[in-house]
């Protein structure tokens, strides 16, 4: 069984349980991230543009957004987290450092040092969260002076340890304490006194991040059947609602995770949707391509020179993809192999093939059946010209399928010519019909000539399934299992897939040749005797003139006196009459 | 001697065997379909004309208009597990070309192997093309139920070729742009098309193998045609209006033609009004064998 179809048997709860933890998962990860990859790559100097991940609070999701400022001397990008339990800033600073102050829990932790403690759920902690939700936390340039300002509501004592240290590390933004020496007993941090923050990370980079995502957009090209790249960095990674403003630009792809992605504004590259809703306000313009997945875009108005497009497949798609994005790097094989898609898996190409075989292989049965009823209706009515005709075939073999084949090209000429003679125009009918019924009847003369040949020679198969039995009925029905024989091989071949696919085209060949030589054999045979009424005594061959349904009246037991094999005729030739010509 | 119970046991076993194989392969193909939806759309931006190819083997067709910003819009619903689209699309000096082909899981497409599926699980594709940028339209389907609106889409070429299928044509609106070609194939299908004067050609070619054929030649006329046509065996309805001067030039003497409404003019049928009709339609018919049938409509 392949992954995709493991996948398929997931139930709602375990889906649902895998993707909550998840999105937890990537609040960490994505945090620490953005935190490293913003820092890391200004550090070395690499181009980025702003990276914003934003974090919401819901009973059972967490989400993530991040919001760049590059035009604040001393902070350069804040980093937003918002869980059940946590509240967290990250501030990006000019020098590469960061700085963190985080509600965790009932603690307050300024750079991962534990600092003070604060009530859970008390109006600190909400006033807390309702500062990481003010929209002026992404407007940079005041942003220090607004960390600087803040303060808790009046009902929270600013003796609280824990209130203490959030004030104290906002104290270092504010304009004019920034160049003051720390005030005595303030408890900032030792890491930052000292302009160092380290943090290890739990998983991954911005780059890595940025790098799964274009994989997934390469994806994403090869389900909707384009190969695409993308042209840039993904400058922007949305999870949450956020507004491009009108008049701001951001430089590079744009990948909307979750939320509202409203743009006022311009994107100069491609925007990526997983989930969540692009509105493109009239006005706006993407200078690239929009690829949704289960998501929903909205252009009314605006322009997008590229390509829209949207791909679903119900839950299961969005769900698989967002899984790839959140992978861990140890186990960043996507649990749904797209590569694989054009392979059905082992089982899947046993199942498939298993499934042609049989429905080629009843197929074949049926037209067994159907022709032997044929078959037997022909004996049961009209069995002296069948024997009539199967003799022909079989004593003059070359010269029936001459005259067939002789007779299948004048079909045509003769049919246009009876139409052509207007006079003749009643007989086309007729002589439709009988060549209808000529060919069919031939086949199973030829059938029954080559069934009575098969029985004589006693194969072991056929007298395991005991069908050697000497009458009409059971000559035709050999015969037509051996004349479609080559169609149950073919079909019977397919069990191995591509691998004998040769052999099976050629087999499937042959049985269809060895169809029409039966036929046109059958044919002339129906010709030379005039549809059976011409019947001629011939060598070698048993004429059958009895009742056939003497044929399936049991044999007599043989009298004492009448030992078989002592050259007498054998029961069944008595019952049925059988002398040879 | 074998005993006469081996040949019973035998049978039994390979009963047993294929019961065991039925059992394990029903619930792997009853999971067999993975549907795709897919939505392709491009904005009218910078793009003067455009130039579609699609081939669609199996599934329902639907080719109409789109909103006026829009160059095309393509919705796609597949098995992602039987078909794979491929698309291509370029832009240079203004035109635009966009290709769709769609591949199989082996690589080629197989008619077989949707002997056992129903037209519903087939899957569909709905084309929107644009009322104002020229587009050079190609289609080619095979058993597919197409249904093709083109009235109001600014064709300036338009080739459609169907297989075994069940193919109309209904231009209901007036193109906007002249179509220098009309060229219809259609191999043993069911084949209609109506509102052929509205399509604005200059020259229209069909093809038909096998098949009845319905070409409507009614709508709104503007300067004249020709048209060829080649028929092998079926039957051929032509419907023109009152108002259109046409000729007919017919071969094949296997193929019957009731000439009521037609003047014999040196070997050709010339309806009275041909010298006077604002409109002409120059016909020249090919036909093997079967009957053709014209009617006159208001």
């Amino acid at each position: 069984m392949n992954q995709t179809n493991h996948s398929n048997r997931l139930t709602g709860e375990r889906e649902h349980l895998r993707m909550t933890t998840l999105l937890y998962d990537s609040i960490r990860t994505a945090t620490t991230v953005a935190v490293l990859g913003t820092a890391a790559l200004l550090a070395s100097g690499h181009a980025i543009g702003p990276v914003a991940l934003a974090a919401q609070e819901a009973p059972e999701r967490a989400e993530l957004t991040a919001q760049q400022a590059r035009d604040v001397p001393d902070i350069t990008g804040s980093t937003v987290l918002l869980a059940r339990d946590v509240a967290r800033l990250e501030l990006a600073l000019a020098s590469g450092d960061t700085h963190a102050i985080e509600l965790n829990d009932g603690e307050v932790l300024v750079d991962g040092a534990r600092r003070g403690t604060y009530e859970p759920g008390s109006a600190f902690e909400q006033a807390w969260r309702d500062l990481l939700r003010n929209p002026e936390l992404g407007a940079t340039e005041s942003l220090g002076g607004l960390l600087a300002a803040w303060e808790p509501p009046a009902e929270v004592s600013p003796g609280t340890s824990g209130v203490s240290a959030v004030l104290d590390a906002f104290d270092r933004y504010d304009p004019a304490a920034a160049v003051a020496p720390a005030t005595a007993g303030q408890a900032m941090p030792d890491a930052a006194v000292d302009g160092q923050v380290t943090i290890v990370p739990r998983a991954g980079s911005l780059e890595q991040l940025g790098e799964r995502l274009r994989e997934l957009n390469e994806t994403l090209g090869r389900i909707s059947g384009e190969e695409f790249g993308l042209e840039g960095d993904f400058s922007l990674v949305v999870h949450d609602d956020y507004r491009i403003a009108d008049g701001s630009t951001i430089e590079g792809d744009v990948a909307l995770l979750g939320g509202t992605l409203t743009v006022d504004g311009d994107i100069e590259g491609d925007v990526l949707v997983l989930g969540g809703r692009l509105l493109l306000e009239p006005g706006s313009l993407v200078m690239g391509d929009v690829r949704s997945v289960d998501g929903e875009v909205e252009t009314v108005g605006a322009t997008v020179t590229g390509e829209i497009l949207s791909l679903s497949a119900g839950e299961r798609l969005g769900d698989r993809l967002a899984a790839d994005i959140h992978a861990d790097r140890s186990d960043r094989r996507p649990e749904w192999d797209y590569e694989r898609r054009r392979d059905r898996g082992f089982f899947g190409s046993i199942a498939r093939n298993v499934s042609r075989t049989l429905s080629d292989v009843v197929g074949t049965i049926v037209w067994i059946v159907g022709l032997t009823l044929f078959g037997a209706g022909l004996v049961y009515f009209a069995p002296g010209r069948l024997e009539a005709i199967a003799a022909e075939a079989r004593v003059d073999v070359l010269r029936s399928f001459g005259v067939g084949l002789a007779g299948q090209l004048l079909f045509v000429p003769i049919l246009l010519l009876l139409v052509v003679l207007i006079v003749t125009w009643l007989v086309v009918p007729f002589y439709v019909l009988a060549v209808a019924v000529a060919v069919p009847a031939g086949y199973l003369a030829v059938a029954r000539a080559l069934g009575e040949s098969v029985v004589d020679r006693r194969y072991d198969l056929f007298e395991r399934f005991n069908l050697n039995r000497q009458n009409t009925y059971y000559y035709v029905l050999n015969g037509v299992i051996v004349l479609l024989a080559p169609f149950a091989v073919a079909a019977v071949l397919q069990l191995f897939g591509s691998m004998l696919g040769f052999l099976r085209g050629l087999t499937l060949f042959l049985a269809v040749v060895l169809t029409w030589a039966a036929a046109t054999t059958g044919f002339g045979a129906v010709i030379l005797t005039r549809g059976g009424g011409l019947a001629r005594d011939l060598p070698g061959f048993r004429r059958r003139r009895s009742v056939p349904l003497d044929d399936l009246r049991a044999p007599e037991p043989p009298a004492e006196d009448d030992v078989p094999g002592s050259g007498d005729a054998t029961p069944a030739d008595e019952a049925t009459g059988d002398d040879d010509a | 001697m074998r005993s006469p119970r081996a040949g019973t046991r035998s049978t039994r076993c390979i009963l047993s065997f294929a019961t065991l194989v039925l059992t394990a392969a029903g619930p792997l193909a009853a999971q067999s379909a993975e549907w795709y939806e897919m939505s392709s759309r491009r904005q009218t931006d910078g793009i003067e004309r455009l130039e579609v190819d699609v081939e669609y083997a199996v599934g329902r067709l639907d080719v109409g208009p789109v909103d006026a910003d829009l160059l095309y819009q393509l919705d796609l619903r597949y098995d992602a597990r039987r078909f794979e689209p491929i698309r291509h699309w370029n832009a240079a000096d203004g035109t635009g070309h966009l290709r769709l082909r769609f591949d199989t899981e082996d690589g080629d497409l197989d008619i077989d192997d949707f002997d056992d599926v129903g037209s519903d699980e087939l899957g569909a594709l709905t084309l929107g093309l644009s009322r104002d940028v020229p587009t050079r339209l190609s289609l080619g389907v095979m058993a597919t139920e197409a249904r093709l609106q083109l009235g109001g889409v600014a064709l300036e070429r338009f080739v459609f070729r169907t297989g075994a299928s069940e193919a109309s044509i209904e231009f209901d609106a007036v193109n906007p742009v002249r179509m220098d070609r009309l060229e219809l194939a259609a191999a043993a299908a069911d084949f209609r098309a109506s509102g052929l004067g509205s399509a604005r050609f200059d020259r229209l070619e069909f093809v038909g193998a096998v098949g009845d054929v319905r070409l409507d030649f009614s709508g709104d006329w503007e300067g004249s045609a020709e048209a060829e046509i080649n028929m092998g065996l079926g039957a051929l309805r032509l419907i023109f209006p009152r108002a259109l001067g046409v000729r007919i030039a017919k071969r094949g003497i296997l193929t019957s033609f009731e000439s009521v409404g037609f003047d014999e003019v040196d070997g050709a049928y010339r309806t009275p009004n041909w010298d006077s009709a604002s409109s002409r339609l120059d016909l020249s018919i090919r036909a093997g064998f079967g009957d053709i049938d014209v009617t006159f409509v208001d």
